[in-house]
């Protein structure tokens, strides 16, 4: 057995306070985990903010731009055939479809639900990251 | 042999090829939509262009020209705008678009103004009209229904 040896066992097998981490190792290590999450999540939230606030102003943006395109349309007005010639429009319901669909504003209505989509999206994760930093992380550090 | 089979179709690269090729099939149905729908819209406006003298005598060739250039194809199935002309079984209306129509008026149809049927006759130059029809060879549209509206 070499020395190194030796010393190893003897440190292992002695329960000298040496051999032993301090006691408030583990939790200094966790709250500093804790901690970098925080920062983390706080980046997150920050981000998530702003790209809502992005969005936002690009929906009422590209709503200004759009409005006039889809409130004109003439699919509006055919829209308004299912409402006050409902028997008609079923029996022709073939010749109905194909004019809804060559006359429905796609370019204004996908840019418009884009953006909406992309509002919905960043709040969701900007409500849900708000709670998580609020809520989870303050609870977990204050006990 | 069924375990084996559900096995087969649970794991993630089945499940992901499943979803590429049901996405697939979705854009191919857009795709195919978009060439019916295409197509039918060229057609009705080359038929239009072609006989644009004779439905319209009023214009000139050159007016024509300068006012469509780069203009998309026109809908061939419906058309909302003012009525500028009545003749006897034709309609000219004029669209948002400033795009003119010849729509062609037969016995099937049905012309509502407000909660009633009206006859052809009842209708005048500035009435603002949706129609709903069938494009034709000739570039008209046949109408099979004329709703008057309120102008906006």
């Amino acid at each position: 057995m070499d020395k190194f040896e030796q010393i190893i066992r003897s440190a292992i097998s002695s329960e000298s306070v040496a051999s032993q981490p301090p006691g408030f190792l583990a939790e200094k290590i966790l709250i500093a985990i804790e901690n970098k999450r925080r920062f983390y999540v706080l980046a997150k939230l920050i981000i998530y903010s702003f790209s809502t606030l992005f969005f936002l102003v690009g929906l009422i943006l590209i709503w200004q731009a759009e409005k006039i395109n889809i409130i004109n349309s003439p699919a509006v007005n055919l829209l308004s055939l299912l409402f006050s010639d409902f028997a008609v429009v079923v029996s022709y319901w073939q010749d109905y479809a194909l004019s809804l669909i060559e006359s429905f504003p796609v370019v204004s209505v996908v840019a418009v639900a884009v953006f909406v989509w992309a509002v919905c999206a960043s709040l969701w994760m900007t409500v849900r990251t708000y709670f998580l930093f609020t809520h989870r992380f303050i609870k977990r550090i204050q006990a | 042999m069924t375990n084996d089979i559900k096995k087969i179709i649970g794991t993630k690269a089945v499940k992901i090829s499943l979803t590429i090729f049901a996405a697939l099939i979705v854009i191919i149905i857009i795709f195919w939509f978009g060439m019916l729908v295409g197509f039918r819209k060229a057609s009705f406006s080359y038929q239009w262009g072609k006989n644009y003298r004779n439905l319209f005598e009023a214009k000139s060739e050159h007016k024509f020209s300068r006012e469509l250039r780069g203009r998309g194809f026109f809908d061939a199935h419906s058309a909302v705008g003012s009525v500028i002309k009545v003749d006897t079984s034709t309609l000219i209306i004029k669209g948002d678009d400033n795009i003119e129509k010849n729509i062609f008026i037969s016995d099937r149809t049905v012309i509502r103004r407000g909660q009633d049927s009206v006859m052809f006759n009842d209708l005048k130059a500035d009435d603002r009209v949706v129609v709903l029809g069938v494009p034709s060879s000739t570039g008209q549209i046949e109408a099979r229904l004329i709703r008057v509206i309120s102008k906006p």
